[in-house]
Formats: C-alpha cells, sequence, structure tokens
C-alpha cells in the first residue's frame, strides 16, 4: 500500500473548497450548472499545476480563487453578459429547509441579491464577492485578480456605493 | 450598504452545491488524476486515498425538487412503483434512480439518515450488478452504470464519515461504518461466486474487496476510540445502539422467515449463522452494558447489526437470483468464516435458531434490500405536502 500524499492532500483541498469555490462561481456567472462546471475546472486545472510542481503551493485557498476567477474572466470575455430574465430562472439548489419560511426568504433575497450584482461591472462583482462571499481581505482579493491592495480597496468601496444606492 | 451585506450573508445559505454533484465532480476529478498517472481505476486501493473512482458518463442532471415532483405526478405511483425493481438496460430504470431515490434522499433529513439511504443505495446497485450478471445482461454500458452509480454512494458515504469524524461524532461514524460493512461483506462473498474469467466481473470484485477493506480498516480504528470511553453520552449512545441491533436482528428474522421457502437448504444454514452470531454480539453488548463498558457495548451492537444485514443481503440475493442460480457457495457451515473479518475468531456452528429474546417487531432502520420495499408511500406523502 503505498502513500500518495499530494493526490490526498489535493482532494482534502477538494473536500474542504468545493463548496466555497462553487458558491463563489454562482455569484459571478449566476447559474447553478455552469458554477458546478466551472468549480470542476478550476480543480482540474489547479491539480494539473500542482502535479508539476509536486504539490507545493502555499496558499491552496488563495491559488484556487485566483484559478477560478481567471476561468471566470476567460468566460465572461467570450459570452455577453446573462440578462435579467436568464438569471431569475436560475434558482439556487433547493435544500428541503427552503420549504420553510426561513429557507424561502432567504431564496427570495438570493435573488434580490444576485439582480443587484448583475448590475455591477465584472470587476466589480468579482472584488464584492471575493470579500463578502469568500472572506478574502484586499491583500489576498489582489493576490487573486493581480491587483494591488489599495486598488482593492477603492474599487469596493465605489461598489458598495452603488450597491447601497441601488438597494435603496 | 448594510441592507445588502445583510441579505448577501442570508442568500448565501440558500445557495449550496448538491452533494450528489460534489460527489460526482470528485469522481471525474480523481479519474482524470489517475489515468494522468497512468493508473487503472479498478485496481486502485480506496484507502491509498479517501474517495472514489468511476466517472460516470450517464448520469442524470440534478433535479430541483419542483421538477421531482412533476415529474411524479405526471408518471403516477404505478410507474414509480414498478420502477423499484429494475436493472440498468429496463426501460423505467431512470425513474428508479432519477425520481425515487431522489425523493428518497430528500426525505430524509438528517445526516445518519442520508447515511443509512445512501448504504441502502450503494447495496441496490450492486444487487443490480448481481442481476445482470445472473441474467447475462452484463455489457460495458450497464457495467459503467451501476459501478458508476454505486461509486457515487461510496463517495458520499465517505463525506458524511468525514465529517462526523471532524465533528468528534465517532458513534455516527462508526455506525455508518459499520452499516457500510455489513452490506459489502455479504456482496463481496456473493460477487465472488461469480465467474471470475470475466474481467467486468472481475474488477467489480476486485473493488467491492477493496472497499470493504478500506472499511473494515476504518472501523477498526474508530472502535478503539469509542472503546475507551465511559462517559454518560457514550452510555446513551450504546443503549441506542442496542435497541437499534435488537431491530436489525429482528428485521433480518422476519424477512428471512417471510421468504424461507425460497431460500435453499445452503442458504438458510448460512443466513441462520450469522443470525445466530448477531443474537450473541448483542447479548454480549448488554452484558457490557450492564457492567459499564459502553464503548465495548456500543461496538458489540455494531457487530450485531452489521451480521444481521449481512445476513439479510444474503438472502436476499437468493430470493432475487433463484435457487439455480445460487451464488451460495457450497462449503460446509463451519468453514463459512469471511477471510476479511476480523473480529474476535467464531467458530460458526450448525444449531438450531437461538430464541427470540427481542421484543417487539419493529422494522430497522435498512430496510433497502427488502423486494417489497417501495417509495409509493413516500411519493405519495410528498404529493401531499
Amino acid at each position: 500500500m503505498s502513500e500518495k500524499p499530494e493526490m490526498q492532500l489535493f482532494l482534502e483541498s477538494y473536500d474542504k473548497y468545493a463548496e466555497p469555490i462553487f458558491r463563489h462561481c454562482f455569484f459571478r456567472v449566476f447559474s447553478k450548472s455552469r458554477a458546478e462546471e466551472l468549480m470542476q475546472e478550476t480543480f482540474m486545472k489547479a491539480w494539473d499545476y500542482v502535479s508539476q510542481k509536486d504539490g507545493k503551493v502555499e496558499n491552496m485557498r488563495a491559488f484556487l480563487y485566483k484559478v477560478a476567477n481567471n476561468l471566470i474572466i476567460d468566460e465572461s470575455r467570450k459570452k455577453k453578459e446573462l440578462s435579467l430574465e436568464d438569471i431569475i430562472e436560475e434558482s439556487p439548489s433547493l435544500e428541503p429547509s427552503s420549504d420553510t419560511k426561513i429557507g424561502v426568504e432567504n431564496k427570495i433575497m438570493a435573488r434580490q441579491v444576485m439582480e443587484k450584482l448583475s448590475e455591477l461591472s465584472p470587476e466589480d462583482r468579482a472584488v464584492v464577492t471575493l470579500r463578502y462571499v469568500d472572506d478574502l481581505d484586499p491583500k489576498e482579493i489582489a493576490d487573486v485578480t493581480g491587483s494591488n491592495a489599495n486598488k482593492v480597496s477603492v474599487r469596493l468601496n465605489r461598489a458598495l456605493k452603488k450597491l447601497g444606492e441601488k438597494m435603496r | 450598504m448594510d441592507n445588502f451585506l445583510e441579505k448577501l450573508n442570508n442568500s448565501m445559505k440558500a445557495v449550496k452545491l448538491d452533494l450528489d454533484r460534489k460527489a460526482e465532480i470528485r469522481h471525474n476529478l480523481l479519474e482524470n488524476i489517475l489515468k494522468n498517472n497512468g493508473e487503472r481505476i479498478s485496481s486502485f486501493k480506496r484507502h491509498q486515498i479517501k474517495g472514489s473512482i468511476i466517472n460516470l458518463k450517464i448520469f442524470t442532471k440534478p433535479m430541483n425538487i419542483l421538477v421531482v415532483i412533476a415529474l411524479i405526478a405526471a408518471l403516477g405511483g404505478g410507474t414509480s412503483f414498478a420502477a423499484e425493481n429494475t436493472i440498468p438496460g429496463d426501460i423505467l430504470y431512470p425513474v428508479k434512480v432519477g425520481v425515487n431515490e431522489k425523493v428518497g434522499t430528500l426525505l430524509h433529513f438528517s445526516e445518519e439518515g442520508k447515511a443509512d439511504y445512501a448504504t441502502q443505495i450503494a447495496s441496490k446497485r450492486l444487487q443490480e450488478f448481481e442481476e445482470l450478471v445472473n441474467k447475462g445482461e452484463l455489457n460495458s454500458e450497464t457495467k459503467s452504470e451501476v459501478e458508476g452509480r454505486f461509486d457515487i454512494q461510496i463517495e458520499k458515504l465517505n463525506t458524511l464519515i468525514g465529517k462526523f469524524e471532524a465533528d468528534e461524532n465517532v458513534h455516527a461514524a462508526l455506525g455508518v461504518v459499520s452499516g457500510l460493512e455489513g452490506v459489502l461483506k455479504a456482496h463481496d462473498r456473493i460477487i465472488k461466486n461469480f465467474d471470475d474469467s470475466d474481467e467486468r466481473i472481475n474488477s467489480v470484485s476486485l473493488k467491492v474487496s477493496n472497499d470493504l477493506e478500506d472499511v473494515i480498516g476504518t472501523r477498526s480504528k474508530l472502535e478503539g476510540r469509542v472503546t475507551s470511553e465511559s462517559k454518560t453520552e457514550s452510555e446513551q449512545a450504546a443503549k441506542g445502539k442496542i435497541g437499534a441491533a435488537e431491530n436489525a436482528i429482528s428485521s433480518a428474522k422476519n424477512y428471512i422467515e417471510k421468504n424461507n421457502d425460497l431460500l435453499d437448504e445452503k442458504t438458510r444454514d448460512d443466513v441462520s449463522i450469522r443470525i445466530k452470531a448477531a443474537a450473541d454480539a448483542l447479548f454480549d453488548a448488554k452484558t457490557n452494558l450492564d457492567a459499564g463498558n459502553f464503548g465495548q457495548a456500543f461496538n458489540l451492537g455494531n457487530k450485531a447489526i452489521r451480521l444481521a444485514q449481512e445476513a439479510r443481503v444474503l438472502a436476499n440475493a437468493h430470493v432475487r437470483i433463484g435457487e439455480k442460480n445460487s451464488p451460495m457457495p457450497s462449503e460446509s457451515p463451519s468453514s463459512l468464516k469471511s477471510k476479511n473479518d476480523d473480529d474476535d475468531e467464531m467458530e460458526f456452528e450448525l444449531e438450531d435458531e437461538s430464541q427470540d429474546d427481542h421484543s417487539g417487531r419493529r422494522e430497522s432502520e435498512n430496510e433497502g434490500t427488502d423486494k417489497n420495499n417501495s417509495l409509493e408511500g413516500s411519493v405519495k406523502l410528498n404529493l401531499d405536502l
């Protein structure tokens, strides 16, 4: 029985980050099926890289977000933005708890949030999602997006102001 | 702005990755990794890495609950019921896996309930494989479908077991592992009696053996953690497990009695030995409980459940496949010792069935192998909500 630690570690990363990466992709592309595909592609590409570098990635979480972000950017360059109707048609995964009052309310809120996020530019949407969905700090966001922390903070503030206006 | 952030925070709870889909993608990932390493999936030992293997190409898209309900309404309960005993290649098989089992999954709310149900479905997949072999309908497509769907359940179970362990819920983890072991042990035994010159049968046999080896290893490790416990929670857990063991033995006995005429003598012997061993383990569990050895009582309760499940799956195999093609081995009862069993050495002796010392006729939680078990009632319940 031979151990394969790099594979084990990688799959443990999948177990831990699959859902967060999926959720990130969902709030970027507003399609559950596409978010699943992007999540899968993220991990496939991450493995391609990791297997070449003998599994040495210092911060796997940030690395995965970087890969996901690049895939989403590539996608947005190829396709036009989804219409509001397309977004509303794609509902989040319905759990049994969604039949409760709270579950239904959360789903309604998700749709409202998706509506507002869809009105932001892709770049603004990226930083808002990374900050408030994925809980990355500006430095980490800068690393993921290839920017710097100051620019990220400025973009974040402007995006939230726009959202604040829209949500009134 | 605060209003938006609050809504964003709440809306995140509505966005979840479906467990089936997570497991399927993990499959694809691992298959890709192994292929790049030039490894064969069927010979891969699951315990080398946590996770499972097959890339399921035939897979129904994950369904929204509203779509599921609409499908059930359109098909009617009769169709749903008729689909229950189908195998890959049958017209209604997609209803069984895409509708009935989806409903079943949705109706199990707790994680332990989901794990039990996943074990039942894993067992069903292996039953289907056995039926395909028996009917001469095993081909690369049906094998791929049933094997891949089996792997998805194993994947789900690995995820749930890992979660229980991470939450320090060793009792729940051990319960799941133990139940799975009983099921795998029985199917391993059945499949090993098929023609091993067929590479397709051989690869599935190898997979089940490897999975069983993994599960036994995990079970042993978890039992070690439980044995040393003596807290109040352990006493409750042990009592609960003993109650579940009583139900499992009672349920297995009921099933065997109901189908007694369909079993041949060898199968009856084989099953009786296991039921007796289960009853003995239960007795020992109660003795340990009285002595305050709660961890040991818990482990013995699990052992009793495992043996009862094994007996039931073996009996069910004979009922489904029939005497002519019975996969039961021809050895004498005293040689019926699984080489995978690392339980204390047991002498399997042919005796009259032990007296029933279990009260009640409550059904066990694991009814998946019952031929007459359908989701008819569950379907109707769902529509009435």
